[in-house]
């Protein structure tokens, strides 16, 4: 086949995903770069604005800190527990423990749960209605008042453990694949040296599936930025500085509020965060794999 | 076809049938509605499709139809999330004519988007030839779509903020309705020793409290204070009263609210209410409708008036509320004139009376409830309604979106859950306002008046 033919099929197959790229990612993001720098409602003329709207967001204290604040609790804290729990279970799986199928199932189910029906679903568990099991739990060991769980003022602490709950077993199967790779023979190896669980897990399984582990980190710390469906969903879409992370910070002011300017100079931080997160990540990550 | 077969030709024709399906996607959804054509003059309403439905609307655009003669046609449609459709018809300057919709209304107003109503609101009433149109509607009701002395809308139903009980178990416990601030008081602790909540609170939409400060804030320091208030004047969230009426808020929702109630969504605790767990629960006259489908039978949901405080300057015929549902007009609209005309139609005294007939609430016209064959709690409604004296309409809500979302709303929750005191409330709400009112781009609302019948209120 000529070259230019080649060319021509490879532009054909790819032309589908370009323009839809193009329309519905590039477009959009640089008009987000673009609204910006204006002031502008939504319906009247935009007025120039140069860098005010990040002057206004950063001198914004209160709801920009927490925002802020709200958005590393979210990155770091959940990711621990997903991180230990994930690399815990991937390798008693990968140890070949009984009926290992049945647990790789049961944990990566929450996973494939829409985030709006695990939000609901929680919301249920920390009702402080009738029907709020966790509530009624306390209450059965002797805890007087319910406990308002999902109050903005708790919210973000509230989602920490759905959060691992749904994320966990996505990355045990993450990294029950990567643990599949590692040749046998380095395990009997490590047997032989007299090494113990923890010794073969720290010197022989986790170097060998490091690069699987950074791909996890960077998607833990994109996921605590990019928030939103839950917080939007627990706080029944009207969250408050209590309970703004950036996301629902950007929709309040775009679509609430009709500050199209504010919103997209948000979503621009979104993407400078997500960014710069991501490369912090790598590089602070930075390890030489083992061959 | 072997792939070596696939040439730049087969290429480019894939190339074209994905790109025509694109745009075929695209022309679907740029399709326009039905509008004005030779042959017809079709006006076109856009309305929102909530509890109240769309029958009713229906109903009366083709009896319009059939008022305004051959020729005139009605396309109405409407869909929960109206607005979502009707934004990027504004901003392609091809709006329906008439619209009913979330939309940020104040907006609209100075950006030129929608039409004053003033010369229609002039024109007589539909079937009381003897009235304006204008002078049909509950007084003081078009107040809060008043800018620069035009009317910009005019509201499908009209609202207050009311208690709600339930009779039955008032009557099973022997609890009587109270007619003070102090005897609510009184029966908030009769039923907590009954070992059931007295008041239910829909915690996660602390604007709901807001409502009910309001109020407690006109009982004490009367109706001028309130519009003072409304007025956004200068000091008025640190002044002794308001911070006293934050001070009896706080003390009613701190002994009163049911337990846990700051993590309940409205329809949460409003089902504590229904289910008999909560004794009252301070709503709009909206409540009966929203929750008519798990409200038990048995239950005998009826609503009464914030009782006047004792010591209080504030008249009980005043109330918060107004109107809710508005209908306007768009200035680019196609057919702008015979939409009004439409409304016109739409909002006179019979259709009014058969829509809140047939939905069971309450209508912005003065006089067109039909309570003959009306629910307990409509028939107690509309007996408030009739002897009302004014009608309050809250503005700040709709008009200052960042003060509301950023300031109030999140003060108001802390300072119902005990977690700062009503003058550090006072003081938040006073500084978050005063840099509203520093901001050149706010809307500046027309002030309500207060007229010299007010000072006694």
């Amino acid at each position: 086949m000529r070259k230019r033919q080649r060319f021509y099929i490879a532009l054909a197959f790819l032309a589908p995903a370009l323009l839809l790229f193009t329309a519905f990612v590039a477009i959009p993001t640089l008009n987000a770069f673009r609204f910006s720098l204006w002031k502008w409602d939504g319906l009247g003329q935009p007025q120039w604005a140069g860098l005010h709207n990040f002057s206004l967001m950063f001198s914004d204290r209160e709801i920009f800190l927490k925002a802020l604040v709200n958005n590393l609790i979210l990155m770091f804290v959940p990711s621990v527990g997903i991180l230990v729990l994930s690399l815990f279970f991937a390798s008693l799986l990968s140890r070949g423990i009984r009926g290992s199928n049945v647990f790789r199932v049961a944990f990566f189910f929450p996973n494939v749960i829409p985030g709006v029906a695990v939000a609901i679903l929680w919301m249920l568990l920390y009702s402080t209605n009738s029907f709020g099991l966790i509530n009624h739990l306390l209450a059965f060991y002797g805890v007087k008042e319910p406990v308002p769980f999902t109050a903005s003022k708790y919210l973000i602490w509230a989602i920490c453990p759905l959060t691992v709950w749904t994320a966990m077993g996505f990355y045990m199967v993450l990294f029950f694949s990567a643990m599949q790779e590692v040749p046998e023979t380095l395990y009997e190896a490590a047997e032989l040296d007299g090494a113990g669980r923890w010794s073969t897990f720290w010197h022989v399984t986790l170097p060998m599936t490091w690069d699987v582990v950074v791909i996890g980190l960077v998607f833990l710390v994109i996921g605590g930025i990019t928030a939103f469906e839950k917080i939007w969903v627990m706080e029944h879409q009207t969250p408050n500085p209590e309970s703004h992370v950036f996301g629902t910070l950007m929709f309040q002011k775009i679509f609430t509020e009709y500050n199209i300017g504010y919103g997209s100079t948000v979503a621009v931080l979104i993407f400078v965060m997500v960014m710069a997160g991501t490369l912090l990540t790598l590089k602070l990550s930075r390890k030489e794999s083992l061959d | 076809m072997s792939f070596s077969a696939f040439n730049g030709k087969h290429a480019a024709f894939f190339a074209l049938i994905i790109l025509l399906l694109l745009l075929a996607g695209a022309l679907t959804e740029m399709r326009k509605p039905l509008r004005g054509g030779e042959k017809h003059n079709v006006v076109e309403v856009a309305v929102f499709e909530g509890g109240f439905g769309l029958d009713w609307h229906r109903d009366v655009a083709r009896r319009y139809e059939k008022t305004a003669g051959e020729g005139v046609k009605v396309n109405l449609w409407g869909d929960p999330r109206v607005s979502d459709k009707v934004k990027p018809r504004i901003l392609r300057g091809d709006p329906p004519d008439v619209v009913c919709a979330v939309l940020p209304f104040w907006r609209l107003v100075v950006t030129g988007k929608i039409l004053p109503l003033n010369e229609t609101l002039d024109k007589p009433a539909f079937g009381q030839t003897d009235k304006k149109w204008r002078d049909t509607f509950l007084p003081c009701i078009l107040d809060a779509y008043t800018y620069k002395g035009k009317v910009y809308a005019a509201p499908l139903v009209f609202y207050m903020w009311v208690m709600w009980y339930d009779r039955r178990q008032f009557r099973e416990h022997g609890w009587e309705v109270p007619r003070t601030w102090n005897e609510l008081l009184a029966l908030c602790e009769k039923i907590k020793a009954a070992g059931i909540a007295p008041v239910a609170f829909q915690g996660k939409y602390p604007n709901y409290a807001y409502y009910t400060l309001l109020t407690l804030y006109q009982r004490w320091a009367g109706a001028p204070e309130l519009i003072r208030l409304e007025n956004y004047e200068p000091g008025i969230f640190v002044s002794p009263q308001f911070i006293q009426a934050a001070k009896m808020l706080q003390d009613f929702a701190l002994k009163y609210h049911q337990k846990g109630c700051m993590a309940m969504s409205h329809t949460e605790s409003q089902m504590e209410f229904v289910r008999g767990r909560a004794a009252m629960v301070a709503c709009g006259v909206w409540l009966e409708k929203e929750m008519a489908d798990v409200t038990p039978k048995d239950f005998e949901m009826d609503c009464f008036n914030f009782p006047p405080m004792e010591g209080g300057k504030g008249d009980p015929g005043v109330l918060i509320g107004g109107g809710d549902q508005p209908f306007f007009v768009f200035s680019d609209a196609s057919n702008a004139k015979e939409g009004m005309e439409f409304m016109r139609f739409m909002f006179s005294r019979d259709n009014m009376r058969e829509f809140s007939s047939r939905v069971g609430t309450l209508n912005s016209l003065t006089g067109a409830l039909d309570t003959s064959k009306a629910s307990i709690a409509l028939k107690s409604a509309a007996e408030i309604a009739g002897r009302v004296k004014r009608v309050v309409p809250e503005r700040l809500y709709d008009l200052y979106l960042e003060w509301n979302a950023e300031v109030l709303e999140p003060s108001l929750s802390k300072l119902i859950a005990g977690e700062i005191t009503p003058e550090e409330f006072g003081r938040q709400c006073e500084e978050g306002a005063q840099k509203t009112r520093n901001n050149p781009d706010i809307i500046k609302a027309d002030p309500l008046a207060i007229s010299p019948e007010d000072r006694g209120l």
